[in-house]
């Protein structure tokens, strides 16, 4: 190599270590002052690593949560709150209200071209999510895949709501369940109870006026237990993910099912049998205090209501048995959607994750008797709080993690259960 | 027509309440009266429905849908309650006024209980007396049954006779009648009383010939008043009503925040108002005229 051409490659050695230096620098520079956005949209979310969302949560700073549940839930989310503000040093503030109300608002918000709402989080179950989501009202990010711990929820709860296609802008975060609640002292599993709703009619008739269920009107173990009824009376696949249209439902419920009946003749011989035959209990509450007072052996309802009553002592343990009919009964996974407008997007999207980190999770089973959203979080779960009588005893439903794995797993079709609250006045209630 | 310096400075002291007005009874009536044609006056969600349509009309005087019979169901029971209420209402006053029983003034706070209690509470404890373990219904049931005019117990809650509801209504509005008649039968001059006694009267006399003709524009006056409340009322009914049939109010309830057919909920709305308005008017135009007359 001559002396020349050795100059030259000690010049281009020397250029090329400055322009990888250079590089290296500028991209470090890059990195370590990131352009944080003022706030977050629907485009830079996707863009944001999850450390740089908590960083923007923390200047955020605060978080409003508007819920909706009992004096149970009210007070467990509130002290989900106290916790996520111990935590994160972000003030997390629980509103407990009513969906309706908050749903009307972001609307109204949104009708109103209101840019800077005061929600960051709301509560929603299916029907209020929808009405949000086709009016607007809704941050359209797709949260399943910006929240880290979202994975951890059933897909198809993570993408539809009670079969409504949510597209994941609303991630549930526990999922309430209604099961058939027997008196334990009178009667055995599965010896003395109908453990198909094949065997309910047949076990209403042989103890009349012992089993009763709450108006679906009035309440949610009416008309779930009404979703689960239509469900096994004309095959899941009549409603799974279907489209709703009002005359196929009219031709659907006029349709023989079971016994030759159509569903409202089917519920109407049902009635015949059950307590006070014509009179329904109105509202959940109404419905197991029957059960309390021994006037009914059999109602369809709330795991969580069975153990709140429990543990305010209205209801005796020793009474308590409770299982799921076969085929199944379908639940509701209810969470949280973000409003569009929401001042503090950030600080939402990181209580969100922490709402549906497993120790959160963990806590509501013992806490308000609902299952987790995370199913791998019922693992957590102590012993104590499985072994308690409101849980069901039977297969696959005594472990959760189970059940979701291999099924049955049947979700309710919010726009039939509709239907079916609205006819059931006409057709059942006043027939 | 001259405007005068008189007709600007009423109007302009008058314009705070023409506001008032217009903020609390027009624009919330007006809206209802446009949501019953599926137009959203504030933006309010209307669901799928596009405006203007005639379907929530269409669907309210369709007998083979519950509204109509809802509505009459509602004036049915609330009649009844007003009935009760105010004969009641008004027996006790009068006792009071007629004997002075000495005990009175100590219990009469007892009295106005149901006035300061809230309607949910009031409902909730009914419910607890009425269901089929609550001591009231078995002990009814139990006279019922023992004198042979029922089978077997009979429900006294959530039926679908009102019996609750009633039970629940004629609680409150009983308490309400009596405080309004208690005023104007104390008002009524012992001497009539003395009067109509030394001329040979019995108590019931008394009652019929002075107490009655005395007081009967207060009774007209408190029928109206307990029977627009009986009928506006939700507590109650929501709580002490059965699946069917239901007080048109519970029917809205359930339109707006169980199926979110808004249309329905705003033409029963619609109804509702112009039932009370008849009602209202009937009671107290004639209640109006009366007093003009005794004033005269």
């Amino acid at each position: 190599m001559t002396g020349g051409s050795r100059l030259s490659a000690i010049v281009g050695a020397k250029v090329l270590g400055i322009a990888i230096a250079l590089i290296l620098l500028l991209s470090c520079t890059v990195r370590l002052s990131p352009a944080l956005p003022e706030k977050l949209d629907e485009r830079n979310v996707y863009a944001l690593t999850w450390d740089e969302i908590v960083e923007l949560a923390k200047k955020e700073g605060k978080v409003v949560w508007y819920g909706f549940g009992s004096t149970y839930e009210r007070d467990f989310f509130t002290e989900l709150c106290e916790m996520f503000t111990k935590e994160t040093g972000i003030q997390a503030v629980y509103v407990h209200g009513h969906w309706f109300d908050t749903v009307q608002k972001l609307i109204s918000e949104k009708k109103a071209g209101k840019e800077v709402g005061e929600i960051d989080l709301v509560l929603a179950w299916s029907k209020p999510f929808a009405m949000a989501y086709e009016a607007g009202a809704v941050w359209d990010v797709n949260l399943a895949e910006i929240i880290p711990n979202a994975k951890g929820i059933p897909f198809v709860a993570k993408y539809f709501h009670d079969m409504y296609p949510s597209n994941a802008r609303h991630l549930p975060i526990l999922s309430w369940w209604v099961g058939f609640l027997y008196r334990k002292d009178l009667l055995k599993y599965p010896d003395d109870v109908p453990k198909s709703f094949d065997e309910l009619l047949d076990w209403v008739k042989k103890h009349p006026g012992k089993f009763t269920y709450c108006d679906p009107n009035k309440g949610g173990s009416g008309h779930t237990f009404l979703m689960g009824l239509a469900e096994w009376f004309y095959g899941y696949d009549a409603f799974a993910f279907a489209e709703y249209d009002e005359a196929r439902a009219e031709e659907l419920f006029s349709s023989p099912g079971k016994y030759g009946m159509n569903f409202w003749e089917y519920l109407n011989e049902l009635e015949k049998y059950c307590y006070q035959p014509g009179i329904y209990p109105q509202g959940n509450k109404a419905t197991i205090e029957l059960f309390e007072a021994g006037e009914v052996l059999l109602i369809p309802m709330w795991i969580s209501i069975t153990m709140q009553e429990v543990q305010t002592g209205r209801l005796d343990p020793n009474w308590v048995g409770m299982y799921i009919p076969e085929p199944t009964m379908p639940g509701p996974f209810d969470g949280c959607f973000i409003p569009f407008n929401a001042p503090h997007k950030a600080a939402a999207l990181v209580f969100l994750n922490w709402l549906l980190s497993p120790k959160v999770q963990a806590l509501i089973p013992q806490k308000i008797g609902a299952y987790p959203a995370v199913t791998e979080a019922w693992k957590l779960v102590p012993d104590e709080v499985k072994k308690q009588p409101w849980w069901p005893i039977n297969e696959p439903y005594k472990d959760l993690v189970k059940w979701r794995k291999f099924g049955p797993m049947w979700y309710r079709h919010a726009d039939y259960m509709f239907y079916i609250m609205k006819k059931w006045i006409d057709e059942v209630a006043r027939g | 027509m001259k405007i005068t310096k008189e007709d600007i400075i009423s109007v302009v002291f008058l314009l705070p309440l023409y506001a008032f007005l217009s903020v609390m009874v027009f624009i919330p009536i007006l809206n209802v009266i446009l949501g019953s044609f599926g137009i959203s006056l504030f933006g309010l969600s209307m669901g799928k429905v596009k405006g203007p349509v005639l379907d929530g009309y269409l669907n309210f005087v369709n007998p083979s849908k519950p509204y109509l019979y809802s509505l009459f169901f509602t004036i049915y029971i609330s009649v009844i309650a007003t009935v009760i209420s105010v004969a009641a209402g008004y027996l006790f006053a009068i006792y009071l006024t007629v004997k002075r029983p000495p005990i009175w003034s100590k219990i009469s706070s007892i009295m106005t209980i149901p006035l300061f209690t809230p309607y949910v509470v009031g409902a909730f404890m009914w419910w607890t007396l009425l269901f089929p373990r609550g001591y009231l219904a078995i002990v009814i049931n139990r006279i019922l049954m023992g004198l042979g005019l029922t089978k077997g117990p009979i429900p006294l809650v959530n039926d679908p006779y009102g019996i609750g509801i009633l039970f629940g209504e004629v609680w409150i509005r009983f308490v309400i009648s009596f405080m309004i008649f208690y005023g104007p039968l104390q008002l009524i001059s012992q001497d009539l009383v003395d009067a109509a006694r030394s001329l040979g009267a019995s108590t019931w006399q008394v009652i019929l010939k002075v107490y009655i003709p005395l007081t009967k524009y207060a009774i007209v006056a408190t029928s109206a008043i307990v029977l627009l409340a009986t009928m506006a009322g939700i507590s109650i009914p929501l709580i002490l009503g059965g699946s069917w049939p239901q007080f048109l109010n519970v029917m809205i309830y359930l339109d707006v925040t169980k199926t979110f057919d808004f249309i329905s909920a705003y033409t029963s709305g619609v109804f509702y108002l112009v039932a009370s308005a008849v009602l209202g008017y009937i009671l107290f135009r004639f209640t109006a005229r009366r007093i003009e007359f005794q004033v005269r």
